[in-house]
């Protein structure tokens, strides 16, 4: 075996776990070539050093405050979620799972009003707030196709595009004490929440850190005024994204709060 | 592919991922009565497997103070968010994929804090209480200082590269497992541990190898 391919595959020969063949093509080259067995022995101390890591770490009982917080109410399911698992039990069967989500999907949509509210914000203009994600969400929520027909003319996806060039080139807003200046950038964060959700995610992780939460705060308040608080924390709770789980909960406390 | 060559030490090697299905998963019935409703079940599984969560959460931290925090994050998630195990990994591969995303999240949060490696806590040798911490403390503080050396080297790689590394060589999984963890190809595990050793060997320098610390 050549001297690269050989110095390639040190790791899987030192762990064992190369085929024979492979195994014994590595063994051929190191018998032949000082530098591969010092590699080869570097390698190997360096895993043993690590593997002296696993020793005598103290873990703190983590399980009495736990389950203080569960009890607290800290890791509780949401209403929608709730609703899946029932929904869940009563469609049992291959189908079950989608038909459950299916069946909260449609009960979301009927209990749910599209209201698309006044929302008065000083310095911001009123219509165009609320209006915008109303919109959005209609598509993505309704799983009948002539709702999204009906409402296709009225795409939000070009006005993102066009938000999206606009905020490029435009301040942080949310490094300001208010969040007067932020009505473009919220606009733009709730119809990608609603549009794609793992963009929304990420868009949400690039806002620095010291920042992040007070804007995700933000844009719950802002859901929450527009009704559309609830239907954004299924979609990230339906992501398989720890960091999209976490916001949801923001989306859920605003939504109770909302009401 | 059949006959794989003897490990040159020996290293008790959970079961790969492709196997899993058909093996009992230890935490099976804990994880049913926790379904059933049973809070001392969930209880059970939260001491089962702290020590492993708050070990790797330590070593991809760097700080006690900070495991501990991503660790009841990992739990709480797993409480929120366990209906969405489906059995087709073991329990503890789920908990660690939670883990590791518990410690990503967390990183992103304390990036800017912590922007040199200097303000490394020394929390790491504090509260080990490894074999050397016995009668010599002079090899009890080599040995703490061991392994805060080693800690800072593990918190200098990339979090892509640390993560692999930390599964297989301190908590001992195996590539296929850890492909499940981290959801990528095993290919990219095998080559992602290589490059992590590479890095830290080459970074450990003077303690592994007679090279000295030539780069």
């Amino acid at each position: 075996m050549r001297h690269e391919r050989t110095a390639r595959r040190l790791s899987e020969y030192l762990d064992g776990t190369l085929s024979g063949r492979d195994g014994g093509r590595v063994e051929a080259h190191l018998a032949s070539c000082l530098e591969c067995r010092n590699d080869l022995a570097e390698l190997r101390r360096t895993s043993e050093l690590l593997r002296g890591l696993r020793a005598g770490v103290e873990s703190p009982d983590l399980a009495a405050s736990i389950l203080e917080r569960i009890r607290a109410g800290e890791a509780e399911p949401t209403l929608v979620e709730r609703l899946r698992a029932s929904a869940g039990r009563f469609f049992s069967g291959a189908w079950g799972a989608p038909l459950a989500t299916a069946a909260v999907g449609l009960a979301v949509l009927v209990l749910v009003p599209r209201i698309e509210i006044e929302v008065s914000i000083p310095g911001g203009s009123e219509r165009e707030i609320a209006r915008p994600i109303a919109r959005a969400e209609a598509p993505r929520r309704a799983p009948v196709a002539a709702l999204a027909a009906r409402r296709v003319n009225e795409s939000p996806l070009r006005e993102t595009a066009a938000a999206a060039r606009r905020l490029s080139g435009s301040s942080l807003c949310w490094e300001q004490p208010s969040f007067e200046a932020c009505q473009e950038q919220r606009e733009f964060f709730m119809d990608l929440a609603l549009r794609d959700t793992r963009a929304f995610v990420e868009r949400v992780e690039a806002v620095p850190s010291t920042q992040r939460e007070r804007w995700i705060g933000e844009l719950s308040r802002f859901a929450a005024e527009s009704g559309s608080a609830t239907s954004v924390a299924e979609r990230l709770r339906a992501t398989d994204d720890p960091r999209a789980w976490q916001m949801a909960t923001h989306f859920d406390v605003a939504s109770f709060d909302g009401r | 592919m059949t006959a794989v060559t003897q490990p040159l030490f020996d290293r008790p090697r959970s079961i790969p991922a492709s196997d899993a299905a058909e093996v009992v998963d230890p935490d099976r019935d804990l994880v049913d009565r926790w379904r059933g409703g049973e809070a001392d079940a969930f209880a059970a599984l939260v001491r089962r497997h702290q020590r492993r969560v708050f070990g790797l959460l330590l070593r991809m931290l760097g700080s006690r103070e900070e495991a501990e925090d991503a660790a009841q994050d990992a739990f709480l998630n797993l409480h929120r968010h366990g209906h969405r195990f489906r059995r087709e990994s073991r329990f503890s591969t789920f908990l660690y994929r939670i883990a590791v995303n518990a410690a990503l999240n967390r990183r992103r949060s304390i990036g800017r804090r912590r922007a040199h490696a200097d303000a490394f806590s020394d929390a790491y040798a504090v509260g080990h209480a490894g074999p050397e911490s016995g009668s010599d403390p002079e090899r009890a503080l080599a040995g703490d200082r061991l392994r805060t050396r080693l800690g800072r080297e593990l918190l200098a790689l990339p979090d892509s590269l640390r993560a692999p590394v930390v599964l297989y060589d301190v908590e001992g999984l195996s590539y296929g497992e850890i492909a499940d963890v981290l959801e990528v190809a095993e290919g990219t595990v095998k080559s992602r541990i290589h490059r992590a050793r590479q890095a830290l060997r080459a970074r450990l320098g003077d303690l592994v190898g007679e090279r000295g610390t030539q780069p």
